[in-house]
């Protein structure tokens, strides 16, 4: 089943940068500062050097069978049966992300915009569009992304310039008060939550226009979103400082609430509001569209577009599931979540990579 | 669900026969066929004459009064047969029977455009559509003679897109004067122009203008082909057309623009778009289009670069303002009071003060009135118009205010959203917006601002997945391509506008390579 | 198929719509709170909150009713208060635009803590507002008392503080944020800025107090709240206000006096100052270096000094410095010897230079802190003299 469909590499490029922003940007400040406190910054740089090698591995595996997605080159590589069962294990891991991340949303905006809303409505009409937006296809989900961009970058511009002003440079330091660990435990979250997750893309790899460009146009992404993720953590500890930013629940957004200009520029937090229900649309679209694909393509089914209803009914179901409140959700998300990203974004990219290694090795010996 | 397949062939089938049918040698028999045909219908002129002194020939002409200009037909028809023939010397050229309709047409009648038929249904068309018909006795072909000159609006200034800067003409109901329009301006060899007649009953002619060497092959024949498909009784207007033809019906957005200016049809073509003209419309159409140019004005390209761009900017803002002005106030004022300054919210709160409805209610009637309110101007002369809209605007808008129906404050957002929709230069968008405002009103009264968002993203994938002939509509932005952005949210200066857009005209890129002007040397001495 | 899924979809999005508006609040069903106050009663909380009455504010109408009114309920909770006040108010109390929170000095001395939980949790507040104490005398009357200029009195006492910090600095404007990141920090303890009423109090509810001239009651700030922790130990007076924001940086402009060297007084405008503390540890022994750079006016001349003569200015800038200098140094030794809390923060520019010491130090910092050494180091620079140059004093011959 060929979708038959090619996105260019710029718009993969912004696919990529969208995903890395992705839900980070609200949440990420929050988590890593948790341990690192003011040195939270030092923690996005690590994340963003180790997600640059990450992404240089997923382009390794991704060339070993440029036509094929991650669902059909793990088949490829592990066999029939055990690579069914690890294909299965990385959807499963896809759908939970979407889960997990509809669950976000529904969170966010019942607890800081409507709070008397039933979260379900919210996600009710999330997973709407979501749909929608996949069952319309890749070319579409890449040109929304398009367009979307420059307003995220617009927002997010607007933002630190407004809030440069109450920058206090003062509460960056001291630099490293308690050692160099709290610091590699903060960026432990800033590897996994933006750049770990990006394994998805080796889902979309066949369907790029130019794939000798993948590679470049993927660290160029990752780079891009990066920066913005690091602005972003500096800024929350620039204006809020470590404990506040620690406390928040959603750090960015208190910082959009901070921004005030004479005395009628100000409450602009629906800028944050609206920026941040961008990216993580694009990042759920984005992850549901490789769910619906993967399994299709493990099912030989003839296309995904009919898998979507259920799959979305299921996922509205699944949304209050997971987790028995924002609690247990955070505990999860900040605590376990990282080493599960950390097995699909690193430890089975490097799996495929060896076993396909020493089979070639062992298939060339034994000719 | 609306289609009757079993309706739409009864009464095609039974057409090719008449327009096969051969002429018959009888003169008489002839002139019978064609009174049987039309009726007798009582604009049908037929006379019959008798051509040369000698030998005399039988022969009729047929015309329809009002289409036909009559003063032609007696000078260049019935003069040069009846008199001209008579005074030559004409036995040598009509002796032999067998050229006499080569003689006539080489020696004597004196009108430019003369073709032979020899069916009925190109007959009674060509009759129709104001040609002069010659019969003659003993032949079983006749000429049909152009001399199409009907009353005809003239050319005069657009009503419905006005320009401050620019040429003040429009196109007609005339498909000749039309075509004559834009060769006015393209006098090029490879503007080419290629007419199909569509419309079984009303027959009407329908033609693609195309500048060859810069459109895309491609899409010219794709319109051959959506043309072709077409296959209905008549075509009255070029909206007809825009309906069969275009990419997809489920869609508030036009996918098809089209315009009454021959400049912007020029503009158009030079880009490498395919104009689609129709008889008896001033509308022309033109494919493919983006939804960007929906938002540039033909004035754009006459006005200075930096005039353009700020006016281009403000008509975005206002389409913002116009799509979401009642929805985001609705959204602010009854979902996040947080995000209003306090001194703003208690003046809103001062003013819904004893207001009985809700705030979406309220923004609901005012816009359905006003709806009606233009919707009624639009219809009435134009006298009686102002008027309605001073009563609609002043008197019913602060009576309501007065007796407390509606705040004040909506009836500033309605009317600012009114104001703002008249910017678009495009009606049909406008009408797009119009729509799309209630459902994100509706949206925004039970999601609030989150609803808004969510009907934006909704708005956007759906334009992103709409193709006009095969171009993105959401191009030059998605896909982006920076060569086109200069044209795009700016107007860059005219210098810098060097190619055309990759997506319409694919093989032609270069359009200029002008430089900029040189800054003359200064020579005061100062 | 297709259209069937398509009306499918719409049906469900219909009925997402119809079941809609939960969270809908029309502008009309809000009571606006401006200004909250809180009082301890026994053990439970006293919360009054001070609401607009919208049409009386805005507009040209109204006056017959007073702009505001005040709903007050007394609960184990604040949120229980607050909730409470349905019982009277016609409308649910609307927190975010609260421009104003007023303790009460007795609550302050008991501990601000767990009145501010509910505060920063609130999705509906948010963290523009000030807080302040009022000074020897409950919350409640603080929002009691109707104002003239500005008729809504929250936002009166909001931008009052606000330009009095501006404008002569005793005051300090404290918002949530701020208190919070203080009530946390080990190395230092939040201030507050004090508010009392001065004049007849039971006039000043009455429209009467704003129908003469002057107002028979007025709210007035003054002094700074030193609090250990979140309790409250002890007041600044306005020149000692003046001294803290010195330190902590927070001089927009204000107005300082020096004496002639022959008698009189000459006034001094500060338009800009930036404050530098540093600190540096000896035998590990912490020492505070503060360097405050000023730049100021002459703003008014009552002696006589030929202001034309560059000497003159170097020696008027001199006496600015060591008086600056002096009331900084007197307020360090006050909070130092009385309260023996840092409020400066001290401990945070320790913090930031030297770590590793700090995490010795900061079990006892505030028995460092009594002992400091601080060297404070003023100086002005007087770049303009105003409109004109000397004092036409100067020339009157008497």
């Amino acid at each position: 089943m060929p979708e038959n469909v090619k996105i260019s590499i710029r718009q993969f490029t912004v696919l990529v940068m969208l995903i890395t922003i992705g839900d980070s940007i609200l949440v990420l400040p929050s988590i890593a500062a948790f341990e690192a406190k003011q040195d939270v910054w030092i923690s996005g740089l690590i994340g963003l050097a180790v997600g640059l090698l990450a992404v240089y591995i997923f382009s390794m595996v991704g060339k070993l069978y440029p036509h094929l997605t991650l669902v059909q080159s793990i088949q490829e590589i592990f066999g029939k049966w055990f690579g069914t069962f690890v294909s299965l294990m990385f959807l499963f891991y896809t759908f939970l992300s979407v889960v997990a991340h509809t669950r976000e949303t529904g969170d966010f905006v019942t607890s800081v915009m409507m709070q008397e809303t039933p979260t379900q409505a919210i996600q009710i009409l999330f997973v709407c569009i979501v749909i929608m937006a996949v069952r319309l296809g890749l070319e579409v989900i890449a040109r929304t992304g398009e367009i979307f961009l420059p307003w995220i970058i617009f927002f997010f511009l607007i933002l630190v310039i407004l809030l440069s002003p109450q920058a206090e440079f003062e509460k960056l330091q001291p630099i490293l008060e308690n050692g160099i660990k709290p610091v590699l435990h903060g960026s432990l979250s800033c590897i996994a939550f933006p750049f770990m997750e990006l394994v998805v893309f080796l889902m979309i790899f066949p369907y790029v226009n130019q794939p000798q460009q993948i590679r470049k146009g993927f660290l160029q992404g990752v780079l891009l979103g990066g920066i913005v993720l690091i602005i972003i953590i500096t800024v929350s500890i620039l204006v809020l400082g470590p404990d506040h930013t620690a406390r928040s629940m959603y750090p960015t957004y208190s910082l959009a609430r901070r921004v005030t200009v004479g005395r009628f520029f100000e409450r602009v937090e629906a800028m944050l509001a609206l920026m941040w229900t961008l990216t993580i649309f694009m990042k759920v679209t984005l992850y549901f569209y490789i769910f619906n694909l993967g399994l299709a393509q493990l099912l030989k089914l003839k296309g995904y577009r009919m898998l979507t209803l259920p799959v979305g009914l299921l996922l509205i179901v699944l949304t209050p599931v997971i987790s028995p409140s924002i609690t247990y959700f955070n505990k999860v998300i900040s605590k376990y979540w990282p080493y599960f990203d950390l097995t699909y974004g690193l430890l089975l990219p490097l799996l495929l990579l060896a076993v396909y290694f020493v089979r070639t090795k062992f298939k060339r010996s034994t000719n | 669900m609306f289609k009757n397949p079993s309706l739409g062939n009864s009464d095609s089938s039974k057409e090719p026969e008449q327009t096969k049918v051969p002429l018959t040698i009888n003169l008489q028999e002839n002139l019978q066929h064609i009174n049987n045909s039309l009726g007798n219908s009582s604009d049908i002129v037929i006379r019959e004459i008798q051509i040369g002194s000698e030998r005399q020939i039988k022969a009729a002409i047929i015309f329809t009064d009002g289409l036909a200009d009559s003063k032609s037909i007696q000078n260049f028809i019935m003069e040069s047969l009846m008199l001209n023939i008579a005074n030559a010397d004409p036995n040598h050229l009509i002796t032999s029977q067998e050229d006499i309709f080569q003689v006539l047409k080489d020696h004597f009648l004196t009108a430019g455009d003369i073709k032979d038929v020899t069916e009925w249904g190109p007959l009674l068309t060509s009759l129709l559509s104001g040609d002069a018909i010659l019969l003659l006795e003993g032949y079983s072909k006749g000429f049909s003679i152009g001399m199409r000159g009907w009353k005809d609006r003239g050319v005069t200034e657009t009503t419905t897109e006005t320009v401050i800067r620019g040429p003040k003409e429009g196109f007609t109901e005339s498909l000749r004067t039309n075509t004559a329009l834009i060769r006015r301006k393209i006098k090029d060899p490879n503007l080419w122009l290629e007419t199909k007649e569509i419309g079984r009953v009303t027959k009407t002619d329908v033609a693609i203008m195309y500048i060859k060497g810069i459109v895309s092959d491609d899409i010219v024949k794709e319109v051959h082909a959506r043309l072709d498909r077409i296959n209905i009784d008549g075509i009255l207007e070029s909206g007809y057309i825009e309906e069969l033809i275009h990419d997809e019906t489920y869609t508030p957005f036009p996918t098809i623009y089209h315009t009454e200016r021959p400049d912007i049809i020029a503009a158009d073509l030079l880009e490498g778009k395919v104009a689609i003209l129709v008889d008896g419309t001033p509308m022309v159409l033109v494919v493919p289009i983006v939804l960007i140019s929906f938002f540039q004005a033909a004035e754009d390209y006459y006005q200075r670069a930096d005039i353009s761009t700020l006016i281009r900017i403000l008509r975005f803002i206002s389409v913002f303002i116009s799509l979401l002005g009642p929805a985001l106030y609705i959204a602010i004022t009854t979902f996040h009071q947080e995000m209003l300054p306090t001194q703003l919210l208690i003046n809103l709160a001062a003013q819904r003060e004893g207001v009985p409805f809700p705030a979406f209610i309220e923004a609901l009637m005012m816009e359905v009135s006003f709806e009606i309110l233009r919707e009624a101007s639009l219809r009435l002369p134009k006298a009686i118009a102002q008027s309605i809209s001073i009563v609609g605007t002043l008197v019913i808008g602060s009576a309501a205010v007065e007796a407390g129906f509606i705040s004040a404050a909506m009836v500033i957002v309605v009317a600012i959203t009114a104001i703002s929709s008249f910017v678009l230069p495009a009606y049909n968008m406008a009408m797009t917006i119009r729509m799309l405002r209630f459902l994100m009103m509706g949206l925004a009264a039970s999601f609030g601002l989150y609803g808004i968002i969510i009907g934006v993203i909704a708005i956007v994938l759906h334009l992103c997945s709409l193709r006009s002939f095969g171009v993105p509509y959401m191009s030059p932005l998605a896909p982006f391509i920076l060569e086109d952005q200069k044209d795009t949210l700016f107007r860059m200066p005219r210098w810098a506008m060097f190619s055309r857009p990759r997506m319409i005209s694919k093989n032609n890129i270069i359009r200029e390579q002008s430089t900029p002007p040189e800054k003359p040397q200064d020579n005061t001495g100062g | 198929m297709k259209r069937k899924g398509l009306l499918l979809c719409i049906f469900i999005i219909l009925l997402i719509f119809v079941t809609g508006c939960w969270n809908r609040r029309e502008l009309n069903d809000l009571a606006i709170a401006v200004g909250i106050a809180i009082d301890k009663s026994g053990n439970q909380y006293k919360v009054s909150a001070q609401v607009v009455e919208p049409g009386e504010v805005s507009g040209k109408k109204g006056g017959s009713v007073a702009p505001v009114t005040l709903y007050q309920a007394t609960g184990d909770t604040i949120l229980e208060a607050l909730r409470q006040m349905t019982t009277i108010s016609p409308r649910k109390i609307y927190l975010a635009h609260i421009r104003i929170l007023v303790l009460s000095e007795s609550l302050a001395r008991e501990g601000i803590r767990d009145s501010l939980d509910l505060m920063s949790r609130e999705p509906e507040t948010r963290n523009d507002y000030f807080i302040v104490v009022a000074k020897q005398a409950t919350a409640e009357d603080m929002l009691k008392i109707l104002t003239n200029l500005e008729k809504v009195p929250s936002i009166r006492l909001f931008s009052t503080l606000e330009t009095s910090a501006k404008q002569w600095a005793p005051t300090t404007t404290v918002n949530l944020d701020k208190l919070i990141s203080e009530l946390v920090s080990e190395g230092r303890h939040p201030v507050l800025t004090g508010l009392n009423v001065i004049g007849d109090k039971k006039i000043g509810e009455s429209k009467k107090n704003v129908e003469t001239v002057p107002s028979p009651a007025d709210m007035q700030y003054s002094g700074l709240a030193v609090f250990r922790k979140d309790k409250l130990i002890g007041w600044l007076s306005d020149e000692e206000g003046k001294a803290y924001n010195y330190i902590d940086n927070n001089i927009k402009s204000t107005v300082g006096h020096v004496n002639c060297p022959d008698g009189g007084k000459l006034s001094l405008k500060v338009i800009r100052s930036n404050t530098k503390v540093k600190g540096s540890l000896r035998d590990e022994h912490p020492r505070i270096t503060i360097e405050v750079q000023s730049e100021a006016n002459v703003g008014e001349v009552q002696c006589h000094l030929d202001l034309t003569k560059t000497e003159t200015i170097a020696e008027v800038e001199k006496l600015a410095d060591r008086k600056t200098e002096e009331f900084i140094e007197k307020t360090i030794k006050k909070v130092q010897q009385e309260y023996k809390i840092d409020i400066f923060g001290f401990g945070e520019v320790i913090r930031r230079s030297y770590p590793k010491a700090w995490k010795k130090l900061k079990k006892n910092w505030d028995q460092t802190f009594v002992n400091i050494p601080v060297n404070v180091k003023v100086t002005h620079k007087i770049p303009y003299l105003g409109k004109i140059s000397n004092s036409f004093l100067e020339d009157m011959k008497e």
